[in-house]
Parts: structure tokens; C-alpha cells; sequence
């Protein structure tokens, strides 16, 4: 792409400066605009019409402008008490302190901290040129085609100067100490704002001679930028807190450091001026952009879905398949089918979670079995045990319960499709895949019934017998009965409520989005008890037991008499 | 057999899409139905085929003949009769721009379970290979799973579900020929052809050469309403002129 060769005149830059300020206002506005109307009940009352009315619009830019002069002040206020924040923690840290905030000492170290931050941190991660702003610039270079090589030299001229005026309130706060005048304070500011144009300079130059519009070399550059910065930001901390610091103002007020600033940042401007590759740079930045873009919207549509993405066994031997199942039809034989292809998928996860608390059991088992025979405590009495692990197990379970993936890979594989076949509406066909699939949800949860099952009784029943050397006759057989049935109830409860819901409430959207806050606000109850179940190790377990064992039954018959009315009009496709 | 639109009337928030349309299809022809994007093409096959449910209106089938048009025919069949559609989801046959196809099963094993279910309703039902040979569909790609499918090829199973086995008396099919090659389109014209006689066909689309080629008549929708295009001009040089002078009329006009 050939460049353009003749000079562009400076009023290119600030007509190119003004255009891009009153775009950004005019998104910024009607955004703000779009804002009033998503808000509920006073939102119906905006009229859209609002964006059509400039005049309107200008009395808004007003206080937009006031607006982001008020926000760009407040954030360097918050900067300035973000260095003196951190004087003090470093004087601290290094066992010394100060009488006054604004002492003499803490207006050296501020600058300290500012000259690391300010002249060499900001410039090398906060260039213009290396952070072109998604919102705005590359808006501008993408959609409106602006030439990029007058408008990212006009933007880094610009906040060079925003950056200037904006920070002028520092210059007249350091003028308040007698060490200082308000002319030094403002040529601190000019050689800060010289320091970050060489800056920009230089990551200009880098670009051309590193080639870093290729994706290798700019992802070691990126690399190098964070280890400089990593070794830039502890710098003003630890020479506080060792004592070794240096007057700053001594260095920056320098005849020859400033008349060397001003050399540098002349030739970087004109470096910046004269830099023939901002359509390659600009370009680079867009792709990136839109492939960073791209990929985040392609995670959120599938992120409900990610896991179950590939749980079809698309190695299935199909023939044989036909075979096994000839002799079933209708339901029976799509369910079957349905199992039996997302096979490899679930028995995977089942045998995991089945070793998984198998390979507990045992551990706790062989633990405490080796040191029955191997340890000289004496044979203790029986104790009453106060921790009980049967809730804990009610929260594991909430985590290993397969009744999510199941639900969402029944609907990406499955449901996503055949919900818009009338025939799949039917109350009668909704409520035989429904009982198919609780079943098959009870079988992929089986080894998590297993197991918690062994693990609960094992530790709350037998553990005595495990720990404290008891005889197996002292352990109350007759106990294992509640556990067995709190255990199974657990079972049905994680087995029957995520089927229910999805029943129930259907959030899932053709495009695989989630589009149900009851459905969030109903997980997020469930996660809580189950996190709540993790605390409650220590209740009385007859009482824990019968509030489990009676809240589940209640749930459970509650839920089969909503399916049965309500799920062939609630289970539709969104 | 006749398909009657009486008053139908829709809107998304304040926009009025389908403004009191009125219309009566025939059986026997196919017809087109041509709109600028956002004119409410999907949403009156939406509502057709109740996926979407209409401000007001009414919409039946005249199975028997018994009127001619539209508010005829709702004149004839009693009060009483106050629904605002008179006939089964099933009668209305699909077929979507997007194939939806369960991933995990092969083709014919879809077929097999689609003609289990809807046994009552299928007649004269065949084998899956003679199916598959109604649509030009290769019966050894019967047994991939659909997962792996073409776009094409899962067109051709949606259709053959919506138009060969269940033979509703209304079928819609919303920008049929996307994503199909020269043959198959050609395969799928004839197929739409063939099967013309005993059912209504109204399909939507943007290609005025590809209406001109197939439809018996052609149906404008804009500013919520449908507007033929008089047969006459279907196949003359002012066909093009005529719907485009439609299509650009402001729609505070119409």
C-alpha cells in the first residue's frame, strides 16, 4: 500500500483531533440515551426519537464534556492519593515515618513515585499507539475508514496535551511546598509529557524493526513490555524502603536533562509525524481486536454448553446399534438411542466420580487401618463423634452430580431441534421422555450414590470401629438404615432437580444462550444449600436427616404434579 | 382445500408487523412470498404454523371448500367456533432456512423413530431407502450420523420429513434453496412442483427469478399487508419493475 508522501498540515491533525472528540461524543451520548431507555418503568417513556434531535444533543454535550473533565480529574485526584498512599506504606515498610502528610520527604518520594509511574511506567505500557481504544479508534479506523495515518499521530498529540492540563492540578499542589514554585511543577509536567512521547516514538520503532505486526514477535514483545513494567513498579518501593532513594526534582529539573527531553521528544515527534507504516499498525490492532471479539462471543453463546460440545460418540458403530435396538420403537428407542450414543461421554464421567470416592474410601480405610495395627495408643472407648460427614457429602454431590451435563446435552444434541417439531410438543410425549430421561440420570449418577453412601456410612457409622479401636459388636447396625435412605434421597434430589427445572423452566435459546434469570436465581438457591450443607457438619443427624429426608419427598411430589400439569407448555424451545 | 388469513394482526413492541392481513390461499398452486428484510415473512410463517402467537385474527383451513375467501368463510363457520385457528399444529409442514435435526442419531434412524411416532398420521408409508430416494438422498448416508452432515444434506431430510412423509396440506418453506448446489436446487424445484396438486406451498424468498420460475402466484408483503402480483405480469418484463415499485412504496401509503 503505497503512503502518502507529501506533508500534511497541522490542521489536518486538529480537524482530524475535533472530528474524532465529537464521534466519541455523539457514541457516548447515544449510549447514554440507550441506557435511559433499558431502565424499567421510566425506559417506556424515552422516546427513541431522542436520537435524531441534535439540538437537544448539544445542551447534553455540554454536560458530557463538564462530565468527563469532572471523571478525568477525580482519577487523577485518585491517582495522586494512590502515590502518597504508597510513600506511606513504603515509609512504613521501611520502619521510618513522616510528622506531615505534605512534609518535604513525602513530596520527594510523591515525585518519586511519579517519576517511575508518570515518565517511564505510564510510557511504556500507557502508549497511545500501542493501546488504540476498541470504543473509539479502531471504531474510527474500521467502521468510519478514517485515515489512520493522520489520526493516530492527531490522538497522540492529543493526550499528550489532555494529559498536560489534565495533571496541571499536581504542578500547583506541589507549588504548595516552599521547596517547589508552580513553574517547576509545570515543567514536570512538560518533561513527563516529552518523557511519553519518546515513549510513543519508541514503540513505533520497535513496531517497524521488530515486525511486530506478526503474532510471534508481538507476543514476545508483550512478554518484554510486562517483565519491564514488573521491574518498574516495585522500583520506587524498594528504594524507599532500603533508603536509597535520589532526588527526583534534582534529575528532572536539570538544565541538561531538560534541554536532553526536549531533543527527544522533538525527534519523536517528528518520528511520530513521519512514520509510514500507522495503516499496518492500525490494521493489526483491528484484526486482533475482532478476532478477541469473535472468540469472546463465540465462549458465551457455548459457555452453558462447553462441556457437552463434543459428548456425541461420533465413532459409534451404528450398524450394531440398529441391531441392539430393532426390537424397541418410538420414545423408547430415540431415548436408547440418545444413551447410548453419549456413552463414551458419561461412563467416563461416572467412572471418575465412582474412583474417585472409591479411592477416598479406601484411603481412609487404609489410613486408618494402618494405624490400628501399627499404632501403641491403647484400645479406647468408644466416643461420642460430634463431626459428621453426611453433609459435606450433600455439597459433594451438589459438584459431582452429572444431572447438568445430562440436561445440557440433551438439549444441544437433542431438544434444540426436536422441540420444533409439533409432534415432540405433545403433553404425552414431553412426559415419557421426561420419566426416560429421571431414570437415566438416576443410572449416570449411580457411582456418586455409591459412593457417598459407602463414605457416610463408613466415617459416621464405622468410624469408631476405623479410629478408636472399638469391636465391630459395639457399632449400631441399625443406624446404617437413615443413612441409607438419606443417602438415596440425596440420589433423587440432585438426579430429579436439574431434569425438573429444565422441564420446568426451559431457559436454553436456539442460539444455546441462557435467557431465564428464574432459572439463575433457582441454581443459585441450590448452590447456597449445598454450600450451606458444608457448615452444618456438626448438627444433630437425626434432625438433619428427617428435615432431608422429608423436604426431598415434598419437593419431589410437588415437581412430578408440576410436570405432569405444566411441562407440555413450559417445555418449548425459547 | 383452502387456506384462509382473516385480520391478522402483530406486533413486536410498538411496531405493527402484520397489519390486519387478509388473504386466502388455494390448493394446487404454489405461491411466493416476496419482502424487503424485516417485512414479517417468518413472522406470518410463525404464525402459521404457531410458533408465535398473534395479537389478533384468525386463521383457518377450509378443508371442504366452503368459501372463497377469507371473511367468507369465517361468516360460515359458527360462532362457537372462536378460535383463532381451526386446525393442528401437524397440518402445517416447516421447512426452515436452518435444518433442525437431532446431531446424535443417523438419518434413517430419525426417519424410522419420525415415522413411529406419526404412524396414525402418515399414509401409505414406505421404507426409509424409499424415502431417501425421494429426496435424491444417498441411503448409504443413512447411516453417518447427522452430526457430520452437509447443509444440504440436512435439507434434504428436512424436507422430506415436512413434505413426502406427513404431506400436510399446508406447507411452508422459509428461503428453501439456500446452500444447495445447481442440481439439488433443480432436484428441489421439481420435487416442489410434483407435489403441488394436493397442497397449499408457500415458500419465501429474495430471488424474484427463482419466484418467476416456480410460483403459480406471487404475494407482496409489505407495510403488514400481502399484495398479489396479478399472474399476468408473473412471467413479463415488468414482473421485476411492479414488485420493486411495491416494495418502495413509503408505508405510510399503504
Amino acid at each position: 500500500m503505497s503512503h502518502t508522501t507529501t506533508k500534511t498540515p497541522a490542521r489536518t491533525y486538529f480537524a482530524m483531533m475535533l472530528t474524532s472528540r465529537k464521534i466519541s461524543l455523539s457514541v457516548t451520548l447515544n449510549r447514554f440515551i440507550f441506557f435511559l431507555t433499558r431502565l424499567p418503568i421510566v425506559g417506556k417513556s424515552i422516546p427513541t426519537s431522542l436520537y435524531g434531535e441534535y439540538e437537544s444533543k448539544i445542551a447534553l454535550v455540554v454536560l458530557a464534556n463538564i462530565v468527563r473533565l469532572f471523571k478525568r480529574l477525580m482519577m487523577k485526584a485518585l491517582y495522586l492519593a494512590f502515590l502518597l498512599a504508597s510513600c506511606a506504606w513504603a515509609l512504613d515498610m521501611g520502619g521510618r515515618t513522616e510528622s506531615g502528610l505534605l512534609s518535604a520527604t513525602i513530596y520527594n518520594y510523591a515525585l518519586l513515585f511519579f517519576f517511575f509511574f508518570s515518565y517511564i511506567g505510564a510510557g511504556i505500557a500507557y502508549g497511545k499507539a500501542m493501546n488504540l481504544d476498541a470504543s473509539l479508534d479502531l471504531m474510527l479506523i474500521d467502521k468510519f475508514r478514517v485515515d489512520s495515518a493522520i489520526y493516530i499521530p492527531a490522538r497522540i498529540f492529543e493526550r499528550k496535551i489532555i494529559d498536560f492540563f489534565a495533571s496541571i492540578p499536581y504542578a500547583i499542589l506541589l507549588s504548595t511546598s516552599p521547596d517547589y514554585s508552580i513553574f517547576d511543577g509545570l515543567l514536570i509536567l512538560m518533561t513527563m509529557a516529552m518523557s511519553k512521547m519518546t515513549f510513543e516514538a519508541l514503540y513505533l520503532l520497535f513496531f517497524k524493526h521488530l515486525s511486530l505486526s506478526k503474532k510471534r514477535n508481538r507476543k514476545f514483545f508483550n512478554y518484554l513490555i510486562l517483565v519491564v513494567a514488573i521491574a518498574v513498579f516495585p522500583a520506587p518501593y524498594i528504594l524507599i524502603i532500603s533508603n536509597n532513594t535520589f532526588s527526583v526534582s534534582s534529575v528532572v529539573l536539570h538544565p541538561l536533562f531538560i534541554l536532553g527531553m526536549i531533543i527527544a521528544s522533538v525527534l519523536s515527534a517528528l518520528y511520530v509525524l513521519n512514520f509510514q507504516q500507522y495503516r499496518e499498525l492500525a490494521w493489526t490492532s483491528v484484526v486482533n481486536f475482532n478476532i478477541a471479539l469473535e472468540k469472546s462471543k463465540n465462549s458465551t453463546k457455548d459457555k452453558n454448553f462447553a462441556t457437552v460440545k463434543n459428548a456425541i460418540d461420533q465413532d459409534t458403530n451404528t450398524a450394531e446399534d440398529q441391531m441392539l435396538y430393532s426390537h424397541l420403537s418410538g420414545y423408547a428407542y430415540f431415548n436408547r438411542i440418545f444413551v447410548r450414543r453419549h456413552r463414551k461421554y458419561f461412563n467416563k464421567h461416572m467412572l471418575f466420580r465412582g474412583c474417585a470416592l472409591a479411592g477416598i474410601s479406601l484411603s481412609y480405610i487404609g489410613i486408618t487401618t494402618f494405624f490400628r495395627f501399627f499404632s501403641d495408643r491403647p484400645i479406647t472407648s468408644v466416643s461420642e463423634r460430634t463431626f459428621h460427614i453426611l453433609p459435606l457429602c450433600f455439597g459433594v454431590f451438589y459438584f459431582l452430580s452429572l444431572g447438568r451435563s445430562a440436561t445440557a446435552a440433551m438439549f444441544r444434541s437433542c431438544d434444540s431441534a426436536m422441540l420444533t417439531y409439533p409432534f415432540y410438543r405433545e403433553s404425552k410425549a414431553v412426559l415419557r421422555s421426561f420419566y426416560h430421561r429421571f431414570k437415566t440420570i438416576l443410572y449416570y449418577n449411580l457411582p456418586t450414590f455409591m459412593g457417598i453412601l459407602v463414605i457416610s456410612v463408613g466415617f459416621d457409622i464405622f468410624g469408631n470401629f476405623f479410629e478408636h479401636h472399638t469391636s465391630l459388636k459395639s457399632i449400631h447396625y441399625i443406624e446404617m438404615i437413615p443413612y441409607i435412605i438419606a443417602c438415596t434421597m440425596i440420589w433423587i434430589f440432585f438426579s430429579f432437580h436439574d431434569l425438573f427445572i429444565y422441564y420446568i423452566i426451559q431457559p436454553y435459546t436456539s442460539e444455546l444462550g441462557v435467557k431465564s434469570k428464574l432459572f439463575n436465581i433457582v441454581q443459585g438457591v441450590v448452590y447456597y444449600i449445598s454450600w450451606m450443607n458444608f457448615q452444618m457438619s456438626e448438627v444433630n443427624m437425626t434432625i438433619y436427616m428427617a428435615v432431608l429426608i422429608i423436604a426431598t419427598l415434598i419437593y419431589f411430589i410437588i415437581g412430578i404434579l408440576c410436570i405432569n400439569k405444566f411441562s407440555a407448555k413450559t417445555f418449548r424451545l425459547r | 382445500m383452502r387456506l384462509h388469513i382473516h385480520e391478522l394482526e402483530h406486533s413486536f413492541d410498538s411496531h405493527t408487523v402484520l397489519n390486519k392481513v387478509t388473504y386466502t390461499f388455494e390448493r394446487g398452486r404454489i405461491y411466493g412470498l416476496l419482502g424487503r428484510n424485516g417485512a414479517g415473512k417468518t413472522t406470518l410463517f410463525n404464525c402459521l404454523a404457531s410458533y408465535l402467537e398473534f395479537n389478533s385474527g384468525r386463521i383457518a383451513i377450509d378443508y371442504n371448500d366452503e368459501a372463497t375467501d377469507a371473511p367468507g368463510f369465517f361468516e360460515s363457520v359458527s360462532a362457537s367456533s372462536n378460535q383463532s385457528r381451526n386446525y393442528k399444529e401437524s397440518d402445517i409442514g416447516f421447512v426452515f432456512t436452518q435444518p433442525h435435526l437431532p446431531e446424535f442419531m443417523t438419518g434413517r434412524e430419525f426417519i424410522k423413530f419420525f415415522i413411529e411416532i406419526n404412524g396414525g398420521k402418515i399414509q401409505n408409508p414406505k421404507e426409509v431407502d424409499d424415502y431417501f430416494r425421494m429426496v435424491a438422498f444417498n441411503p448409504a448416508d443413512g447411516d453417518r450420523l447427522i452430526k457430520g452432515y452437509s447443509h444440504g444434506m440436512m435439507n434434504k431430510l428436512q424436507m422430506l420429513i415436512s413434505m413426502h412423509i406427513l404431506k400436510p396440506p399446508v406447507i411452508l418453506l422459509d428461503e428453501p434453496l439456500t446452500s444447495f448446489d445447481v442440481v439439488a436446487a433443480l432436484e428441489v424445484k421439481n420435487m416442489i412442483k410434483n407435489i403441488k396438486k394436493d397442497h397449499i406451498i408457500i415458500f419465501s424468498t429474495h430471488i424474484l427469478q427463482l419466484a418467476q420460475d416456480l410460483c403459480d402466484e406471487i404475494v407482496v408483503l409489505h407495510d403488514g399487508q400481502l399484495r398479489p402480483i396479478p399472474p399476468e405480469k408473473i412471467h413479463s418484463s415488468e414482473f421485476e419493475a411492479e414488485v420493486i415499485a411495491l416494495l418502495q412504496e413509503p408505508e405510510s401509503q399503504a
